[in-house]
Parts: structure tokens; C-alpha cells; sequence
């Protein structure tokens, strides 16, 4: 029914090309894996709609709330299924105190912990790249052995801190350095909250 | 409006899977999935550059727009004009009922300036934009006025507009029963022009600024070069294509 062309594996992407044996296709047929196979335009029999309204498993709109219900169910389980690999987040270093960060601060929250180590800090570094769907049960062990966690972001509300607590379980003693822009946080305000911390 | 489509394609013999309809947000976006050709249907006014897209990938589908009035000269204007100058080969369907009807009845861009809605109260004192003038500023070179409740007529312009090679644009007059019932009006108003399109700029501008909006028919056919196609993808390969994005 199908080819798997590139392989999924550890972070790599997913594309099943279906091959049409019969006039009748089942674009968002619901699978195992929650991945189903799409055909190109011009295959004959595989003629679909791409549609951002709900829809049944051959593309057409619907209100029925069993096609609802499955629809976001395969779209959830693609997701949870899927297998991110090593690139769903970036660690660097070991140590009992941690920061955790997200996107832009990550590059002066690295700068600040290679400052840290040189005054004999040791500081693990995480940088989480995947935020939905969360992967708890990765982030606790690289979180194991970690006794203090510095979380870093450039939010006025704590958005990042938020997320975290709603997703993950994160060790007693947690500090956040929340900062709104628009100057964005320097190695050095990090630096100075690790070793007031120590 | 389907009717007139279905009827275009029948008499183009166009296999179905050599068909794809992309459309954008409204009622008339609705279309693609109503087919049995291939579908898109995207986001908000953004129909025009995904079509035109696709078209640059696989030059040998024929590619359709479905959009309406909203979608195609609000949301999606500046796609709009852009895809009158490019000339890529597409066949443009803007179903105009001069009303958001799917949001429930806001005045539109083609709205009257005084048109009284509980939404707009004594109007929007805003001129109507004239959408097939601006087409030809724009550079379109098919230019064409149509009416939902002429499905066979508005067939006749499909065809011409699908074989048109470049961008082709038809305004189908399409009323929305629900919010403007005074649109069922146009069916004994709406009327043919009743001459031979023309080539000619100034006579196209002349026939339409002189228009009363209610007149179908083609305006303006001219011989422009289309957006020239330079994909070499091949057309059955993912992940040919995926390359071409890798950073």
C-alpha cells in the first residue's frame, strides 16, 4: 500500500508515499503509528482534500464527533509515538546545579556556565528544543544527580517556568531568572545567579 | 458555482487526478472538498501563493483557485495583485457575494458603501473596490465576469479561462442568500456584454470602468508570456523535493 521513504529514525522525518491499488484511498487513514500514507497529485485513485476542518478518514469535512474524536486522536498519537531521538533537547556538562533554558537564551546561559567551570562550578546545561509533546520521563533522568536547577527566560510572566512545572517534575530547589525584553539576558546575570547559588 | 466547474472539467476531459483546487478561508473555499480532483484548502486569503507554488512545482497539473470575495481582495489582496502581474498559468475563481457570509454578514470589500447591517449600521462609506479594473492595472490577461446562477455560461468562461495560458481570472457574481437576499435579484438583472473580449488595454478599461458590475462575459483576453517554469523537480519524488529545503 505503501513506500517508506526516508526511515524515521532518531529525529529524522517520516514520509509515506501511497500507492494506489485500488479507486479508493483513505488519505488520513487512521494506522498504528498515527502516520498515514500520502499520495501526489496526479496518482490516479489517490485524490484528496488537505483540509484544516475536521474530516473523515478520506479528507471530507465533517460534524460527526466520531470522526472528531479519531482524527485528533491519530494526530495525537503520531506526535506521542513518534520518536524525537537525541535532538528533543541539548546537554551540556554534568554537575549538581543546572540551567534550563529554551531558544534564545540558550547561547549566554552556555557562556555563562563555561565561565562557572573556570571558577570551579559544575554546571549542566539544558536546553530544551522540543516543548510539546514534553518527554518527561527523559528530562528526569537527565535530571538525576541534579540538585538545584537555574531556569532562564526571556519572559515577563514565567511562561517557561510554567510550562515546566505543568510538564515535568523538577527538583526542590528551583530559581528563575525571568526577564521581558527588550535587552536580552547577558552571560553575566547568569553567571551571577550561579554563584550566588552555590 | 460547482455545477458550472464540474461542467468546464467534463468538457476539458481533465482527468481528475490532473486536477488540484487550492483554496483559501469562506464559503467559496469550501469547493476543493466537494470534488474529485486533488485539494488544498489552506489558509486565509493565502490561496493565490500556494497555487501558484504548486504550479511552479508540477507545471503539468492543472491548477484552480477557489476564493471569494473577502479571502481574494481583503485577506489576501497583496497575493491578489501580485499574481496578476506574474502571470503564472492559473485559473482564478473568485466567487463574489459582497458580504462575509461564513462570519455572519460583515460588510466585504466589494460591499456598496451603503449597505445597512446590523454589523455596519447606515453603511461602511467606503467606495467598493472594482476588482476586474484592478485585475487589468494589475496585469492580469484574462479577465472575466461570470454568474453562479448561469452554471452553463459560467462553464463556457471556465473553459476559456482554464485554457488560457497564464493567470486567468473569473469573478463569479454569487449570491449569498442568507445575508443579502437581494441578491436573488440578480438573476433577472444579471446580463451579458455581449461583445468579443478585447486585447486591447484601453478598450478593456473603458468596457469596465463604464461596467455596472452585473454584466458577464470576458472583458479582456490578451497574449501575455507566462511565469516561466524552471523546477526540475520530478514529480513522484518526496524526497527530491525535501532536499531542495534542507538548509
Amino acid at each position: 500500500m505503501c513506500d517508506r521513504l526516508p526511515i524515521a529514525g532518531d529525529g529524522e522525518s517520516l514520509r509515506l508515499t501511497a500507492k494506489i491499488v485500488t479507486n479508493y484511498y483513505d488519505r488520513y487513514a487512521v494506522t498504528a503509528d498515527g502516520v498515514s500514507p500520502m499520495s501526489l497529485p496526479g496518482t490516479p485513485g489517490g485524490q484528496y482534500t488537505a483540509d484544516g476542518l475536521e474530516h473523515n478518514v478520506r479528507g471530507v469535512p465533517s460534524s460527526r464527533a466520531t470522526d472528531h474524536q479519531s482524527q485528533l486522536d491519530k494526530r495525537r498519537d503520531k506526535l506521542l509515538r513518534y520518536d524525537y531521538g537525541p535532538i528533543w533537547a541539548e546537554v551540556e556538562g554534568d554537575g549538581e546545579a543546572a540551567v534550563l533554558t529554551w531558544g534564545s537564551t540558550a547561547a549566554p546561559v552556555r557562556e555563562a556556565a563555561a565561565l562557572a567551570r573556570a571558577q570551579g562550578l559544575a554546571v549542566k546545561v539544558l536546553v530544551l528544543r522540543l516543548l510539546l509533546p514534553a518527554q518527561p520521563a527523559r528530562l528526569a533522568r537527565l535530571l538525576e544527580g541534579v540538585r538545584r536547577v537555574l531556569v532562564v527566560e526571556q519572559s515577563h510572566s514565567q511562561q517557561f517556568y510554567s510550562y515546566l512545572k505543568a510538564h515535568y517534575t523538577l527538583p526542590a530547589a528551583v530559581r528563575v531568572l525571568a526577564r521581558p525584553g527588550p535587552l536580552s539576558i547577558r552571560p553575566a546575570a547568569v553567571l551571577a545567579q550561579l554563584l550566588q547559588w552555590r | 458555482m460547482q455545477a458550472a466547474l464540474f461542467r468546464a472539467l467534463a468538457h476539458l476531459d481533465l482527468p481528475p487526478e490532473h486536477v488540484t483546487i487550492i483554496s483559501g478561508i469562506g464559503c467559496s473555499s469550501r469547493l476543493p472538498a466537494y470534488t474529485e480532483c486533488y485539494g488544498f484548502h489552506g489558509i486565509h486569503g493565502r490561496a493565490l501563493p500556494l497555487a501558484t507554488g504548486l504550479k511552479l512545482a508540477r507545471p503539468e497539473l492543472t491548477v484552480i483557485v477557489a476564493s471569494g470575495d473577502g479571502d481574494a481582495f481583503s485577506i489576501g489582496g497583496n497575493h491578489f495583485l501580485h499574481a496578476c502581474r506574474r502571470n503564472v498559468d492559473l485559473t482564478c475563481i473568485i466567487m463574489d457575494n459582497e458580504v462575509y457570509g461564513m462570519t455572519k454578514g460583515q460588510p466585504s470589500p466589494t460591499t456598496a458603501s451603503d449597505w445597512d447591517s446590523k454589523l455596519a449600521p447606515s453603511g461602511t462609506h467606503v467606495r467598493p473596490l472594482q476588482p476586474l479594473a484592478v485585475a487589468l492595472a494589475a496585469g492580469a490577461g484574462f479577465i472575466a465576469r461570470g454568474f453562479s446562477g448561469d452554471p452553463n455560461g459560467t462553464a463556457r468562461l471556465l473553459v476559456e479561462a482554464i485554457r488560457h495560458p497564464g493567470f486567468a481570472l473569473v469573478h463569479v457574481l454569487s449570491p449569498c442568500v442568507t445575508y443579502r437576499p437581494e441578491e436573488k435579484l440578480w438573476k433577472q438583472q444579471v446580463h451579458s456584454i455581449e461583445m468579443e473580449p478585447t486585447a486591447e488595454l484601453a478598450e478593456a478599461a473603458r468596457r469596465l470602468f463604464t461596467d455596472d458590475g452585473l454584466s458577464t462575459g470576458i472583458f479582456y483576453r490578451a497574449t501575455l508570456p507566462p511565469y516561466p517554469v524552471t523546477s526540475q523537480t520530478r514529480s513522484d519524488d518526496l524526497s527530491v523535493i525535501e532536499a531542495e529545503f534542507v538548509l
